[in-house]
């Protein structure tokens, strides 16, 4: 046997499934073609047909699993409780999968192309499962304490009263605050506005846990060329804030403590120590969140 | 169904022999087209319901060979299509 009609012979057979009758027709017509080089062109030429069937047939059992798995997922999932996580799980992979699996089983004898489709739509789910899952594992996640911080997400408009001390006259006092998420959310990004009867200040700072000192910390930046760092508790539900500044050479302590009264709503005071231990109330006022 | 220039000619080299069984090497001899090109139209063909197909019996020791023949409705459909074909060809062939 020539060479190319061997070569012809061997594609044939590799691509043709006895279950697929016009395979096997166009299989056993090779030996009608006298020559060998048109035999080989006729193998290659039926070898394309055969392919590109099939990979129709796939094709269109993966497109009814992608038909099936978006039916799930936006659908249904939204039917259920979207913070229940096994409802959720249940939706977008479980059912999806086992549709998958009977589809692909139920049609393997019938056409098996297409089942393949839904075979290789389970497989993909599963490892994209497994992915996101060992994903998700490796990714540091915040921390509670991180999760705490979540109260202050979000723009807070607050209004209060300035007594009179070293840092300005009585008065009233305005702030916007707006914080947002940055870092995997494992910091908050503040961006502070304040009137009071001093003057306007920018601060812009950033804030997170620090799981080694076991404590909150701010570190800020002001319009004036400041900077500074804050550290933080929390004490049920009050987060008290302390750091010190300079005025003059004389160090000032400084603590702020902010009480939620709500999920939108807390109070604040602001106190400074200008000797030490002399506590003297600075501001004090609500914020709301908007 | 898509209706290609090749489906006319595959249509058309049945109406040659309406009754007669061919097979599907013998249909690309008579209309030039590859096997890549005529499998694809006999089964959408066959998918209409416009064609008939069946095996061959056995010759020893040769494996069965695919026969094909237009049905009724596939007879209808080909004159139908090479009518307007056989207009435009008559001047030039006249």
């Amino acid at each position: 046997m020539s060479f190319p009609r061997r070569f012809a012979a061997i594609l044939l057979r590799v691509a043709v499934r006895q279950s697929n009758d016009w395979a096997v027709a166009m299989r056993n017509e090779l030996d009608a073609v006298e020559d060998d080089w048109a035999a080989m062109q006729w193998a290659v030429g039926c070898t394309c047909v055969i392919v590109k069937h099939a990979a129709t047939e796939v094709l269109s059992g993966v497109a009814v699993a992608a038909a099936v798995l978006a039916v799930c997922i936006g659908g249904l999932s939204r039917l259920v409780p979207l913070h229940a996580v096994t409802a959720q799980w249940l939706t977008s992979i479980v059912l999806p999968e086992s549709v998958f699996i009977v589809a692909a089983l139920a049609l393997w004898r019938r056409r098996r192309s297409t089942a393949m489709g839904f075979a290789l739509s389970a497989v993909l789910l599963v490892a994209h499962v497994c992915l996101w899952v060992t994903a998700s594992a490796q990714t540091p996640q915040p921390s509670l304490e991180t999760q705490k911080l979540s109260y202050f997400i979000g723009t807070w408009h607050a209004d209060g009263e300035m007594k009179a001390s070293m840092v300005g006259p009585a008065g009233k006092v305005t702030n916007v605050t707006r914080n947002e998420w940055m870092l995997n959310k494992f910091f908050y990004l503040t961006h502070h506005e304040e009137h009071n009867t001093a003057g306007t200040f920018q601060i812009v700072s950033v804030t997170g846990y620090d799981p080694k000192t076991k404590q909150y910390v701010s570190y800020e930046f002001d319009g004036q060329g400041g900077m500074g760092r804050s550290t933080g508790t929390v004490n049920g539900n009050t987060w008290t804030w302390t750091s010190q500044f300079m005025v003059g050479k004389d160090t000032v302590r400084s603590r702020s403590t902010v009480k939620p009264t709500s999920a939108s709503s807390y109070d604040f005071t602001w106190e400074i120590a200008p000797h030490g231990t002399d506590w003297t109330l600075v501001q004090q006022g609500k914020a709301t969140k908007s | 169904m898509r209706v290609t220039r090749q489906t006319i000619d595959v249509l058309v080299a049945f109406l040659e022999a309406p009754k007669a069984w061919t097979h599907g090497y013998d249909i690309c001899r008579s209309t030039g087209l590859k096997s890549g090109t005529l499998y694809p139209i006999l089964m959408r063909l066959a998918e209409a319901g416009l064609l008939d197909a069946r095996w061959e019996a056995n010759e020893a020791g040769k494996p069965p060979r695919h026969l094909y023949r237009l049905t009724a409705d596939g007879l209808r459909y080909a004159r139908d299509l090479e009518r307007p074909r056989r207009a435009t060809l008559k001047p030039a062939t006249s």
